[in-house]
């Protein structure tokens, strides 16, 4: 849409500014694809953990606790279950 | 939440989850380069080796050089130990070392084959090539100085996420550093735990022998000088930018948080478990009667080393693919 206004819009000016407004709208087009490329690019990140969707502000309540699952680990089991014990839910693995 | 390895420093630093405790030599040149982590206390010790096959005449680090080693990966935490290793032996790791990738459960194969002179690894394949006869240890961060006194794996959490709730992340590595102590007090039952609540592929017998063998004693000092000194040895190992200020690094690396101290950790009781403890004598018979169970083609003899050091898909996820010795084979050959 902006391309054609742009063009139509101009249509008694010179090629010279004609292509100034083409390219500029190019430039539109490939900031708005490279945005749409990062934005795809960090989802695809962020999905490398089984993500807790309710957990993820900053400010949340709970903790996310990240493993593995290797040898040296073994603190964090031990860990949720006391915190399962304490029926204390502010942990979250 | 279950995390998979290839993305575990990129999902933290982007606040897929909060908090953890990993390897500090595997996340310090990512630090580095800008990643947005902390370190916040040290969990435990002595993961990582570099072992010679017994039939070599190498004794001594300064043997290794100009030979073959195998490594489960190029920039994996023992292939980072061997090179802190070499740049304080006077070894230049990448002229004077032949390197080659191998799976980590097949090291003891290619120094069975003699397609390597050593290999450097984490537990617990040190501990099996060992109980074998395969290899001797030529440098053992659970022995060694200074890697004796320093921490493999600290908690480390999202550097944005502790700037905004400083009290949740004490809470969260005070939960853990008691963890540490409770596993150092009874490994044997923390170790049957892990693998009956399935947060590892491995084997009780395994699981026990390995823990057993690392030493779980935490610390808030010791863990901030591990981060110093990791961090002078992976410079003069030519592992971080010859201009970066190391002990800037370091402090930038580390946060203190209140109420996270070893006054803190000293005052803290943990339950002794009845059974719950691994002799020495213990120990060894459970590496024997792993070995005996193990057999050569078993497939699955590489679903249970569950290692920090192996490329994904790995042991890491036991949901991945357990690839046959054939198809490897294969795959080296094309």
């Amino acid at each position: 849409m902006q391309s054609t206004s742009l063009i139509e819009g101009k249509g008694s000016a010179s090629i010279g500014s004609t292509y100034c407004a083409i390219s500029k709208t190019f430039e539109y087009e490939m900031i708005f694809q490279k945005f749409i490329t990062a934005a795809a690019f960090t989802v695809l990140l962020l999905a490398g953990c089984r993500k807790n969707p309710a957990s993820s502000a900053p400010h949340s309540n709970k903790v996310r606790v990240g493993y593995v699952g290797l040898t040296c680990e073994a603190p964090i089991p031990l860990t949720r279950k006391a915190f399962s014990r304490r029926r204390d839910s502010s942990l979250n693995w | 939440m279950k995390c998979n390895w290839a993305t575990y420093k990129d999902a933290l630093a982007l606040g897929s989850y909060d908090i953890t405790h990993h390897l500090v030599m595997y996340f310090l040149k990512p630090i580095e380069q800008g990643l947005d982590v902390r370190f916040l206390a040290g969990i435990h010790r002595g993961c990582l080796r570099v072992q010679a096959g017994v039939k070599t005449n190498i004794h001594t680090i300064q043997d290794l050089k100009g030979k073959r080693i195998g490594v489960p990966g190029m920039g994996t935490p023992p292939f980072v130990f061997a090179n802190r290793v070499f740049g304080t032996h006077g070894i230049d790791a990448g002229k004077d070392i032949t390197w080659k990738v191998l799976p980590a459960g097949e090291l003891g194969l290619a120094i069975d084959k003699g397609e390597v002179d050593a290999v450097c690894n984490a537990e617990p394949i040190g501990s099996l090539l060992i109980a074998e006869g395969k290899v001797r240890n030529i440098a053992d961060q659970i022995v060694d100085e200074p890697y004796a006194s320093e921490y493999c794996c600290e908690v480390i959490a999202n550097g944005k996420w502790v700037d905004a709730n400083p009290h949740r992340a004490a809470a969260a590595t005070r939960a853990l550093l008691k963890g540490a102590k409770w596993v150092e007090t009874n490994p044997k039952t923390a170790a049957l735990l892990a693998v009956e609540k399935k947060y590892l592929a491995s084997t009780p017998e395994l699981n026990t022998a390995a823990l057993a063998r690392l030493r779980y004693v935490p610390s808030v000092r010791l863990a901030e000088e591990s981060v110093h000194t990791a961090g002078r040895e992976m410079k003069v190992a030519k592992m971080l930018a010859p201009e970066t200020d190391t002990e800037a690094l370091a402090k930038r690396a580390f946060m203190h948080l209140d109420g996270v101290s070893d006054e803190w950790i000293k005052s803290l009781q943990v339950e002794t478990v009845a059974g719950g403890q691994v002799s020495p004598d213990e120990d060894i018979r459970l590496i024997a009667a792993l070995i005996q169970k193990d057999t050569e083609d078993s497939c699955c003899r590489r679903q249970m080393f569950d290692q920090p050091d192996q490329e994904a898909p790995n042991l890491a996820d036991p949901d991945a693919p357990c690839l046959s010795k054939t198809m490897i084979a294969a795959e080296r050959t094309q």
